[in-house]
């Protein structure tokens, strides 16, 4: 009989029973908030760029994020917002132009294309996609932070958006899902 | 710990028992009326012997006492047919049925409901029990049992009083697991087909990226001929070694590709065949065997025979065939209303059918096949047939059309106002087959899943009814052609021919391109300006040509290119874009993106409104000015059936107007947004959008308010008349009144004379 290796050791170690309350204690970690009432509350953005303008949306409205696919126009109904439909990992998609949604004047330089990616935006059953130049981020920012809108941003932009995040890299507009949602849909009209 | 147990969190113990029940309730039904023709087929007992113990097993672990006792009751019944000491008589089977009408009924109550139903319904059900129980000792019927014409088979003297089930249970026995269906949700199914597709472009961005290592290997192999040349030259010089290591290392990295490439090659071929066969197993798993959807009529059409006082014994055959499940679905409502209606006026009574020479029982027979890629589902009788003159009177009787046009219709067209909402051939209007309505359901269910009727009928001898429908909605085989630089799809099925014309045989006719093609000129049209596309500068020599019929045209519809042929798996379009025109749905082409599958019907109808105004642009400005003073009243006429727009088609054309026609309220909805109108006239019931939501509409829409909407129904009652005058119309009349004055006279009232 040989000797038992210290690999059968280990296996026992890491197999071994829990200790009591173990997952019980974990459950009451994980289910208290990770920032506690003291810290002030927290919400999680999707950032993202369209040409130098900064803008944010809720991560539980920004479900996927694609590299970008050919939009193919409705005859007849597609317009300067609604430009028709794409298929983003096999589904199709309702394809919006946000860049003329919400305003934004067009670059002087050419975007890179490397960064551009394709959004999908879901509101209970109605989701979007569109391009933006450049995805920059998902993080948690202390709701304090958030703004009221300012006019540094497009005039229609600030129809869309109810604030603006002060973040270091700078002033970002918090786009109103509600009204956002609506602007879209008007575009089928 | 309560969430410890959280799988079974979503289902309380009834919604068990309530599947459990769905799931056997419909094999009962299914078995019994099978055993009422042949009251010993084993199979069958077995069968039903199972579906009363597993309804039992769930009812106990439930707790529901009552239905543990009746199931119980039904159990001991078949297992007393299987051991031969009971044939079960046609009152046992009564009993067995309500037995299990009331299992479906317990489960279909809901949680709060169920202890008060037991305790309002507890007489009842020990009755049930005590009936079925009886029916199980061989005893005679209960008397609520309906009198049966059979008589009771002579119970067995040396029966043993149905015992209960043997200790070693024989019913524990479940269908083996491959055999079991699962539920799967639709919307799930859904994703899994587009995950599935997007498998397979990806399998073959595999098959093409190994391609271009090919070019690699090829660069290489022109590579070491360079070297093998340059050795030959410095054969003998002090670089001989050196080209010597090169050409060894050169050789080495060539294997190795070649290597790395067969290994590559293999594993996107293996991943294209296992993708690509995943996609055609999601795609089946959408299709049913045709039984599925039909388990339900044995029993609709014993009840149905029995209550019309009728003998008949119903066949069905092709219950393998596979069909679509959204297909099999839309084919309940339907197929039940043409078996009611073939029971109810098809099949005559024993009676008359003896009095016929024919045997009393008649045959329903219910068939699904798979004919030159469609289904074919058809159902016929050997009933009495219908009397084409006996229609024709009818028809002129209830004043749908003049009595002249009535008697030159041919039989088809007879047959074709079966259909109409409303109509039916019986002189008594009967409970039983919903009061004539039906057969225009049928119809309505037909066009919408894409397919045709067909009716034939002998006097005398039966009626047949055909339905010829897609096999599947899913897939279609399409023609892909460039228009504007953007992929659209031809459904094949409405596509005459592809050709590929050279120019120099296009030849001008009154500023329009023609071409000369199986002896006629088919006029050219670019689809780029049908659809509002850009239209690319073409200096081909050869023009590509979709050629495209309507019943009564022929159009050749020039596009960029054409891109092949392809199985799309069709998908509706957004609900959110609401009814587009000339786009019927989607699709993905091979490379995963988004192709638009064209809607021919409502493209031709553009094409021809485009023709329609492009002639009166060209024509010369005072001829213009001319044909406006000679402009004759435009009226649009909005009904489903062929016959009544005919009609009304041929007395407003004679009469001086010009008409154009709508086969239903979104076809007009679309037409009378692009073209100028004087009136509107149309039918209220229709499928997609009926005539009072296109009166609506019109009479919402700022530039549409005043134009006069008339709308002619067979429904004459007053509730229906002010239904429609609400809605905005601006007259109400029934149809009744096309075979006098009164019409063309209202026509007029409304809009004037036809040359105003």
């Amino acid at each position: 009989m040989s000797a038992p290796s210290s690999r059968d050791a280990a296996d026992r170690l890491l197999d071994r029973e829990g200790p009591a309350h173990y997952l019980d204690a974990w459950r009451r970690s994980l289910r208290r908030p990770v920032y506690d009432a003291d810290a002030g509350q927290w919400r999680a953005f999707g950032l993202f760029r369209i040409g130098e303008e900064r803008f944010a949306l809720e991560t539980g409205i920004v479900r996927e994020v694609h590299l970008p696919r050919a939009v193919r126009a409705l005859p007849g109904r597609t317009n300067e917002v609604f430009r028709g439909l794409v298929s983003l990992r096999g589904q199709i998609h309702l394809a919006a132009d946000l860049r003329a949604l919400l305003g934004v004047s067009a670059t002087e330089e050419a975007e890179d294309a490397k960064r551009t990616r394709m959004l999908v935006i879901r509101r209970g059953d109605a989701t979007w996609a569109f391009a933006v130049d450049e995805v920059l981020d998902f993080r948690r920012v202390e709701v304090r932070e958030v703004k009221p809108a300012q006019v540094t941003v497009s005039k229609s932009a600030v129809h869309f958006s109810h604030g603006m995040l002060d973040l270091e890299e700078g002033s970002t507009a918090l786009l109103d899902a509600e009204r956002v949602f609506d602007g879209l849909a008007r575009s089928l009209a | 710990m309560s969430d410890a147990g959280g799988d079974f969190s979503g289902f309380s113990l009834l919604e068990l028992f309530q599947a459990e029940v769905g799931m056997h309730a419909t094999t009962l039904d299914e078995g019994l009326v099978e055993l009422e023709g042949d009251p010993t087929n084993a199979e069958r007992l077995e069968a039903l012997m199972r579906a009363a113990h597993s309804i039992k097993g769930a009812a106990r672990i439930v707790g529901l006492d009552p239905a543990v006792k009746l199931a119980h009751a039904m159990e001991d019944c078949f297992v007393a047919a299987q051991a031969g000491t009971l044939t079960l008589s046609p009152a046992a089977i009564d009993a067995l049925l309500a037995g299990a009408d009331t299992l479906r009924r317990i489960g279909e109550l809901g949680e709060a409901d169920a202890p008060g139903w037991f305790e309002t319904h507890a007489d009842e059900l020990s009755a049930l029990v005590e009936r079925i129980e009886a029916a199980g000792a061989g005893d005679a019927p209960a008397p609520s049992a309906p009198a049966a014409p059979i008589a009771v088979d002579a119970p067995d003297p040396d029966a043993e009083p149905a015992a209960a089930p043997p200790a070693t249970d024989p019913a524990t026995t479940d269908r083996p697991l491959h055999e079991v269906d699962v539920r799967v949700h639709a919307e799930s199914l859904g994703r899994m087909l587009a995950f599935a597709g997007e498998s397979v472009v990806e399998a073959r961005r595999l098959a093409s990226y190994a391609d271009s290592m090919d070019r690699l290997k090829r660069a290489l192999a022109r590579m070491a001929k360079h070297v093998d040349r340059m050795q030959a030259q410095h054969s003998g010089t002090a670089d001989e070694p050196a080209l010597d290591a090169l050409r060894a290392q050169l050789t080495d990295v060539r294997r190795l590709l070649g290597e790395r490439l067969e290994t590559l090659e293999l594993a996107a071929r293996r991943s294209e065949d296992l993708a690509g066969r995943l996609y055609h197993e999601v795609l089946r798993s959408r299709m049913r065997p045709f039984g599925d959807g039909v388990g339900g009529f044995p029993r609709l059409v014993r009840d149905v025979a029995k209550e019309l006082g009728k003998r008949v014994r119903l066949t069905i055959v092709g219950r393998d065939v596979p069909v679509d499940r959204d297909i099999l679905a839309r084919l309940d409502a339907p197929l039940g209303h043409m078996l009611r209606n073939a029971l109810d006026h098809g099949l005559e009574t024993p009676d008359e059918r003896r009095a016929a020479g024919k045997p009393e029982e008649g045959t329903l027979r219910l068939e699904a096949r798979h004919a030159a890629g469609m289904l074919e589902i058809e159902l016929s009788d050997d009933g009495r047939g219908i009397e084409p003159e006996a229609l024709r009177a009818k028809i002129v009787e209830r004043e749908l059309i003049p009595p002249e046009i009535a008697g030159d219709l041919s039989v088809e067209e007879l047959l074709e106002f079966l259909f109409l909402p409303g109509f039916s051939t019986s002189t008594v209007v009967s409970e039983l087959s919903g009061r004539g309505v039906g057969l225009d359901v049928v119809h309505t269910m037909v066009k919408e899943a894409g397919g045709v009727i067909r009716t034939a009928s002998e006097p005398g001898s039966g009626t047949r009814f055909l339905m010829v429908l897609p096999i599947t909605r899913s897939v279609i085989r399409a023609a892909l052609v460039s228009i504007g630089g953007q992929p659209f799809a031809f459904p094949l099925s409405h596509v005459e021919r592809l050709i590929r014309v050279p120019t120099d045989a296009l030849h001008e006719v009154e500023g329009r391109q023609h071409f000369a093609h199986e002896g006629g000129p088919v006029g050219l049209v670019p689809a780029t300006e049908v659809l509002g596309l850009p239209t690319p500068g073409v200096d081909d020599e050869e023009i590509d040509v979709v050629l495209l019929a309507s019943s009564t045209d022929r159009y050749g519809l020039v596009v960029d290119r054409f891109l092949g042929e392809q199985d799309l798996v069709v998908r509706p379009l957004d609900a959110r874009l609401g009814d587009v025109a000339m786009i019927s749905a989607a699709a993905l082409d091979e490379e995963g993106d988004v192709v638009l599958i064209m809607d021919v019907h409502d493209l031709l109808r553009s094409i021809d409104q485009l023709l329609h105004e492009g002639r009166m642009r060209s024509v010369h400005v005072t001829a213009r000015e001319r044909l406006a003073v000679e402009r004759r009243k435009r009226v649009l006429v909005v009904d489903d059936s062929i016959t009544v727009r005919e009609v009304e088609r041929n007395l407003l054309t004679n009469r001086g107007y010009e008409v154009d026609v709508a086969v239903d309220g979104s076809e007009a909805w679309k037409t009378v947004r692009a073209n100028p109108y004087d009136l509107i006239i149309t039918d209220v019931d229709m499928p997609r959008m009926d005539g009072i939501e296109l009166v609506r509409r019109i009479k919402q829409d700022a530039s549409l308010r005043h134009l006069p909407v008339m709308i002619v129904s067979y429904k004459d009652r007053e509730e229906d008349r002010l239904r429609g005058l609400e809605a905005g119309a601006d007259a109400y009349l029934t149809k009744s009144s096309f075979h006098d004055e009164a019409w063309i006279a209202a026509v007029v009232d409304l809009v004037g004379e036809p040359t105003a």
